[in-house]
């Protein structure tokens, strides 16, 4: 990866380019990566490696027209060409009738996401850790597929208006799924981090293996509306959906599930149950993110829904000028957490007369922005609970539910402690309605 | 394109059809934008106005701009081969067609003819050879309705007893490690000349599904949920107005069994999706399905605006 000296000098660069092929405005970003993965599957790793890459893209107006091109080679006369095309391409170009001037200089936090161990990733520990992992799925009798990754990055931007911004992020994953030998049962987790040493693949893999052992032989039980639990990988395969549910712009439009009648919007209205909080803050020690927001507004925490209430939408730089306001300071990331004690997930099925424990969905689709109604279905571990205990394993339903609802005041019942699950940080829920259109028999 | 009753608080989404191809400038020269535009904002205008489709057993008419996509998740996946040994487990999932099923599983209704092709002119996978050279070729994957055989590359072929790679491998990028990825995969027409009025014919409570709407399958390919672009009653036979929140469920050995009719030669249309998703890290792959419309009976849908 490049340093920030080195990053900055190729915009700076750029843009002396660029404003000598005759741009008036210009925005130069630089991102220089390393990714390092291990595949397996069938109980044997299938696939691994590691890539080193860079690139550049300029973005520059020229009489309020947009051009932008990208390239891979810093050589001095390859960014020459690069600013000279972004430019052609401009000039050739429709007026942009979003345009908003880059942004001047800004005051950035440092980033917190990054650890030089996922950059660095140990190969040995590595593969003493996948080498783990296969012998547990070999010695419960089950075939695991994973895959273990670490990406790490260095981005700068500069703009011609004097914005400078530097930082560097890294992810590390893994992900196990198990699958038992009389092929009736499939478990799966995962986990992921910014500091590669802090994730647990042994764990995370046993976690996979007890859930393939104990969704064997499931039973079909018929669709319909159940009372449900979602662990929190569940709850972070629908959360998506609401994140991108938060623009001002569509809600304002009136193009969206927070869109009201008469060109209003849902803001200020409880739309949540009380407890739930969903906010972005780049600072959060467990899941922070870079401190800026793709457009170089220097973000800071965002509170979306405070007690339930719709607080805030995402303002873009354009929107926010058309607004007559300021843009949002993010999201950056997504927090949903509840106020109060959480509870466990042993705890919600201890409390619970009937339903559903559900581990995570699948294929999750937007139905219906109205209402924010998805489609997808269960996946790798569905269990039937009665009285408190669960009972048995079920077979996969395809549900059809809206977020909206399902978050709703009257339809949440607890609100377990926020896992990671990158970019998002989310509770498991407990539900008292939760609707299923039909069975699948897929395993 | 969105239309919005912004008094009311309601909106509906048409999405303009895209239709990608692997041809020429002047393709996009050619291509009938404005046409499709227009079309499209007069039917989202209908879309919003239009009354809500009613739940239940519908024949449904399938239009080769939906099709694709029903063939692409529902025949495309499920016959990698890799998938159905288990080295997609983690991620895309598994196939309900097992190793040795080729040559034995009933997977559609006799007159369902599919097929591998990687020679298909404009098609998104079509290629002269594949990333380890092996040349490209077109092949049955259903035959009268019986799967037949698998998407291989030369690594996946001896594990089902051939001596030949169908031509699948792929990588999308050079940092890309190159694995089993889709050909074109198309449904034949009717030997004869079979007409969209053809199918209608007979129907008296159905639907004709056109563009690309919501999709989602399961992880081995049975259970999927289509919507479209824009959905239409039929009723004795005859297209009708536009229905809203519509969305077809079926299994994929039910749906494709329930096929009793595909349209003719004429009727045939290449179309593409530019971002097919598979593996980790993940890579992205272009391809194209070809199909006619096709007719298919008492079929399970959904309100979604009430589910």
């Amino acid at each position: 990866m490049l340093t920030r000296d080195e990053t900055l000098g190729i915009c700076d660069t750029v843009l002396r380019h660029a404003r000598t092929a005759g741009a008036e405005d210009a925005t130069v970003s630089v991102r220089s990566t390393l990714e390092s993965h291990a595949r397996f599957a069938d109980n044997r790793v299938t696939t691994s490696g590691r890539s080193e890459d860079l690139g550049v893209t300029a973005t520059v107006w020229v009489d309020r027209k947009r051009g932008s091109a990208s390239g891979s080679d810093v050589s001095g006369g390859a960014l020459q060409d690069l600013a000279a095309e972004a430019v052609r391409i401009a000039r050739i170009s429709p007026v942009h009738r979003e345009y908003v001037p880059t942004p001047g200089a800004l005051t950035y936090a440092e980033s917190r996401g990054f650890a030089s161990a996922t950059a660095e990733v140990d190969l040995d520990a590595r593969a003493r850790a996948l080498g783990g992992v296969l012998d547990a799925c070999r010695t419960a009798g089950v075939t695991g597929a994973g895959f273990h990754s670490a990406t790490a990055s260095a981005a700068g931007t500069a703009t011609a208006n004097g914005n400078r911004r530097f930082f560097q992020s890294s992810e590390a994953g893994f992900s196990v799924t198990a699958r038992s030998s009389d092929g009736t049962g499939s478990g799966y987790a995962a986990g992921d981090h910014f500091d590669l040493t802090r994730l647990d693949p042994a764990r995370i893999a046993s976690q996979a293996v007890q859930k393939a052992i104990d969704s064997r032989q499931p039973r079909p039980i018929e669709p319909g509306e159940y009372p449900v639990i979602l662990e929190p990988q569940a709850v972070a395969d629908l959360a998506g959906s609401l994140a991108q549910a938060f623009d001002a712009r569509t809600a304002d439009e009136g193009r969206s599930a927070f869109s009201a009648p008469g060109g209003k919007t849902r803001v200020g209205e409880r739309l949540f149950h009380e407890r739930l909080a969903i906010y972005s803050d780049p600072m959060h020690p467990v899941m922070p993110a870079v401190p800026a927001t793709d457009e170089g507004i220097p973000a800071s925490r965002l509170s979306l829904v405070r007690a339930g209430v719709l607080e805030n939408l995402e303002y873009s730089r354009f929107w926010a000028r058309e607004q007559k306001r300021d843009p949002t300071p993010g999201p950056v990331n997504l927090i949903i957490e509840g106020t109060g004690e959480p509870t466990t997930v042993p705890a919600m099925i201890a409390g619970m007369e009937r339903g559903l424990l559900i581990s995570r969905f699948w294929y999750v689709r937007l139905v219906d922005a109205r209402t924010l109604m998805l489609t997808g279905l269960t996946r790798d571990g569905l269990w039937w609970i009665e009285k408190g205990r669960i009972q048995h394993p079920v077979r996969n339903l395809r549900f059809n539910q809206s977020v909206l609802a399902m978050l709703a005041p009257w339809n949440v019942q607890a609100i377990g402690a926020p896992e990671r699950r990158s970019p998002l940080l989310v509770p498991a829920l407990k539900l008292s309605g939760f609707t299923f259109t039909s069975v699948s028999d897929a395993v | 394109m969105t239309a919005a009753d912004r008094a009311a608080g309601d909106f509906q989404t048409r999405p303009v059809v895209d239709r990608a191809k692997l041809l020429g400038w002047e393709y996009v020269e050619d291509y009938p934008w404005f046409q499709d535009a227009e079309r499209a904002g007069h039917e989202v205008v209908e879309k919003l106005k239009a009354r809500p489709v009613s739940p239940g057993r519908y024949d449904v008419v399938v239009d080769p701009s939906q099709l694709f996509l029903a063939i692409h998740e529902s025949v495309g996946h499920s016959t990698e081969l890799d998938r159905a040994l288990g080295w997609e487990a983690n991620m895309a999932g598994t196939s309900f067609i097992t190793p040795t099923d080729a040559g034995s599983l009933r997977f559609g209704s006799p007159i369902v003819n599919l097929v591998g092709d990687r020679t298909q002119t404009a098609g998104l996978a079509t290629t002269g050879y594949d990333d380890e050279g092996v040349k490209a070729e077109r092949w049955h994957l259903v035959r009268e309705g019986t799967f037949v055989d698998w998407q291989t590359t030369r690594e996946l072929a001896p594990l089902v007893g051939q001596s030949r790679s169908h031509g699948c491998l792929h990588a999308d990028h050079w940092s890309s490690v190159p694995f089993p990825r889709m050909p074109n995969v198309s449904l034949e027409p009717a030997a004869t000349e079979v007409t969209l009025d053809d199918l209608f014919s007979g129907i008296k409570r159905g639907l004709f599904v056109e563009g690309r709407g919501v999709s989602s399958i399961d992880q081995q390919r049975y259970n999927f949920q289509f919507g479209g672009a824009v959905i239409r009653e039929i009723t004795n036979g005859r297209l009708g107005a536009i229905v809203r929140d519509a969305a077809y469920q079926s299994r994929t050995p039910d749906f494709w069994a329930s096929c009793d009719g595909v349209g003719g030669p004429a009727t045939y249309r290449l179309w593409g999706t530019s971002a097919d998703g598979k593996g980790e890290p993940g890579q992205t792959n272009a391809v194209s399905h070809g199909c006619p419309p096709a007719r298919f009976r008492n079929v399970t849908v959904l309100n979604t605006g009430a589910a």
